[in-house]
C-alpha cells in the first residue's frame, strides 16, 4: 500500500458540556508516513490529547476520518476494530490509571504477547523482561506491582507494554514527561532506534520542544482545537510564525544557553514573542 | 535561615532500611535560593521533607542537625510543626491534588489566614485572602475566592498555594518541583512570581528540581545529589558551565538541546 501509513482528515471531536457542545478538535488534518514522526504541541486544553485519544479510538470522533493504511477507524464498529487495535498503540502520560494494580510489571508487559499468540508463559516472561530492560527498568524490580514504582518507572512500564504488541504506530501522550533527563534520553534513543530498525511510526504529544526536536520530523501546533502552524521541525522551531509557538520557544529552557537569565527575562521574551 | 549539618535519613521499607539521605550539609541565607538537583530516588525530596519533618515518624529516622530560624527541628520535631504553619511553607509538585476539591478557594485561603491570626473576623479573613490572591498576581481576586479548585488552571492553583504560604510570616519556602506539572509558558511566570516575592519578603527558597533549566534560572547555589549524597556543589553558573564531576556532566548531556532563543528570527 502506498500513501501515508496514518492520515487524519478534517477531524472534529465535540464534547457535551453543561454549557452545550464544546468543540475540542475543530477540523484538524495531517498525515504521517511509515517510520515518520509527527509532534503535536500546544498549551493545556488545546485539543492535542483529544486527538491522541481519537487516533486509538478511546473516543469516537464526531466527524472526519482516521485512516490507518487507508482503512478508516473513525467510526469503525468495535468488532471490526478489535484486530486492528494492536497496530496503533498509545503510551499515556501517567499510566497509573491504566496499569492493573494487582499485576506485576512483567505480567502487565507480557499480556499483549498473549494476543500476539505467544503461548508459553516462560517465553512471554523472557520477552517482557527484555522489553523492560530496554526501557531501563532493573531486572530486580520486574515482579513488583504498580504502586511500588515511581511515576517515571510506571511510564516506562507503559512504554514497554505498548511495544509488546509490536504496533506500527505509537501515539505518545507526554510519554516522557515524568522521566528524569537521563532516562528520558535513554527512552528517546530507544524510540529513535525502533523507528530506524523496525519502521515504527510516531505521533508525539508534548510541550517539551527539546524532546520534540529530538524525535520528530514534523511539528503541528494547535490552539483552541485548530492547527495554527504545521511544518518541518527544524523550520518551525528555528523561526516559529505563530505567537503561541514563539512563546513556547521563548519559554523553553536550555540550561547550556541561558547564562545570567532570570525568569523575568524568559517571561519578557515569551510575552514579546506574542506581541 | 536554614542550616543543615550532616543530615541523615533512613527510611523503613518493605525491603529493609534504606539510607535515603547520607550526610548532607547546606545552608540558605535570607533572600537566597538554593537548589538540590538530581534524578528521582536520589533523596532530594526526602531531604526537603526531612527538613520540614513531614516524614512519618514510624517510617523515617532523621539524624544530624537542621536549624530553621534558630530551632533545631531534628532535635525538636514539635518546633517544626509550629514553624510550618507560620515561617516555613511547602509548595508541592502537583497543585491539583494539594487543595480540597469540595471547598472554595476563599474558604481554604481564609482558613489559612485565620490559623495565623485567630482573632480575625470571617470578613477580615476574606479581605486578607483577596489581598493575598492579588499579591500572587491573580486578577479579579474577589470573584476567584468563590471558585472551587477544579475551576482554576494548574498555574492558578499553584498561585493559590503560594498565596497560602504567604498567609504566615514566611521566611523559608520549600518548593518541591513547583513547576514540573505546568506548561512551560506558565512555568516562567510562576518562577518569576517566586523570585519577586523573595525580593519583597527576603525569604530563603529551597528549590527541589530535576530540571537543570529551572535550576539555572532561579538558583544562587546548586547541590547535585546522587544516591543520598551531594556529588557537586557550587554557584549555578559554575556547575552548568564547568561541571567538575562526570555525573553532573552526564546530566547536562542528557538534556534535549534546543539552542538559544533570542526572539529575533521571524
Amino acid at each position: 500500500m502506498s500513501g501515508p501509513l496514518l492520515e487524519v482528515r478534517d477531524l472534529v471531536v465535540e464534547y457535551a458540556t453543561a454549557g452545550g457542545r464544546f468543540r475540542a478538535v475543530d477540523g484538524v488534518g495531517f498525515s504521517v508516513g511509515r517510520a515518520g514522526s509527527l509532534a503535536i504541541v500546544g498549551e493545556s486544553g488545546c485539543g492535542k490529547s483529544t486527538i491522541a485519544r481519537a487516533l486509538v479510538r478511546l473516543l469516537t470522533p464526531t466527524s472526519g476520518e482516521v485512516l490507518l493504511d487507508g482503512q478508516d477507524l473513525a467510526r469503525m464498529p468495535e468488532r471490526r476494530l478489535r484486530p486492528i487495535r494492536s497496530r496503533i498503540q498509545m503510551v499515556f502520560q501517567d499510566p497509573y490509571g491504566s496499569l492493573d494494580p494487582r499485576m506485576p510489571a512483567v505480567d502487565t508487559v507480557g499480556e499483549p504477547l498473549k494476543l500476539r499468540g505467544v503461548r508459553s508463559r516462560a517465553e512471554r516472561e523472557r520477552e517482557a523482561a527484555r522489553l523492560l530492560d530496554r526501557v531501563g527498568l532493573p531486572a530486580s524490580t520486574i515482579r513488583r506491582r504498580p504502586a511500588e514504582f515511581s511515576g517515571g518507572q510506571r511510564q516506562r512500564i507503559g512504554i514497554a507494554r505498548a511495544l509488546a504488541g509490536r504496533p506500527e504506530v505509537l501515539v505518545c501522550d507526554e510519554a516522557t514527561s515524568a522521566l528524569d533527563v537521563s532516562v528520558q534520553a535513554q527512552v528517546l534513543a530507544l524510540l529513535n532506534e525502533l523507528r530506524a530498525e523496525g519502521g515504527l511510526t510516531y505521533v508525539f504529544i508534548s510541550h517539551n520542544l527539546g524532546v520534540v526536536s529530538e524525535v520528530s520530523d514534523e511539528v503541528l501546533v494547535m490552539r483552541a482545537g485548530r492547527t495554527v502552524e504545521h511544518g518541518p521541525t527544524g523550520t518551525v522551531l528555528a523561526a516559529p510564525r505563530e505567537p503561541y509557538t514563539r512563546a513556547l520557544r521563548a519559554a523553553a529552557l536550555d540550561p547550556t544557553t541561558m547564562r545570567g537569565r532570570k525568569p523575568r527575562d524568559v517571561l519578557a521574551a515569551a510575552k514579546g514573542a506574542t506581541s | 535561615m536554614l542550616d543543615v549539618t550532616d543530615l541523615q535519613i533512613e527510611l523503613m521499607t518493605e525491603r529493609g532500611v534504606v539510607r535515603a539521605v547520607d550526610g548532607v550539609s547546606f545552608s540558605i541565607q535570607p533572600g537566597e535560593t538554593v537548589t538540590i538537583i538530581g534524578e528521582s530516588g536520589c533523596g532530594k525530596s526526602t531531604t526537603a521533607m526531612g527538613v520540614l519533618r513531614l516524614l512519618p515518624g514510624d517510617e523515617a529516622v532523621v539524624s544530624g542537625r537542621a536549624v530553621i530560624d534558630g530551632h533545631d527541628v531534628v532535635a525538636d520535631p514539635g518546633a517544626a510543626a509550629r514553624l510550618r504553619g507560620d515561617t516555613v511553607a511547602l509548595i508541592p509538585q502537583d497543585p491539583m491534588t494539594a487543595l480540597s476539591p469540595v471547598h472554595s478557594v476563599g474558604g481554604q485561603l481564609g482558613e489559612a489566614v485565620r490559623l495565623r491570626e485567630p482573632g480575625l473576623s470571617r470578613r477580615a479573613a476574606r479581605d486578607r485572602a483577596a489581598e493575598l490572591l492579588a499579591q500572587v498576581g491573580i486578577p479579579e481576586p474577589r470573584r476567584r475566592l468563590r471558585l472551587h479548585p477544579h475551576q482554576l488552571s494548574g498555574g492558578m492553583l499553584q498561585r493559590v498555594l503560594i498565596a497560602m504560604a504567604l498567609a504566615g510570616r514566611l521566611k523559608l519556602l520549600v518548593a518541591d518541583e513547583p513547576t514540573s506539572a505546568l506548561d512551560v509558558t506558565v512555568q516562567a511566570s510562576i518562577l518569576d512570581l517566586l523570585l519577586t516575592l523573595q525580593e519583597e519578603t527576603g525569604m530563603g527558597i529551597l528549590m527541589i528540581t530535576h530540571d537543570l533549566g529551572v535550576a539555572r534560572l532561579v538558583s544562587d547555589r546548586v547541590h547535585v545529589m546522587k544516591d543520598g549524597r551531594f556529588v557537586e556543589s557550587g554557584e549555578v553558573e559554575q556547575i552548568v558551565d564547568e561541571p567538575a564531576q562526570d555525573y553532573t556532566r552526564s546530566l547536562l548531556a542528557a538534556v534535549p538541546r534546543l539552542g538559544s532563543w533570542d526572539g529575533a528570527s521571524r
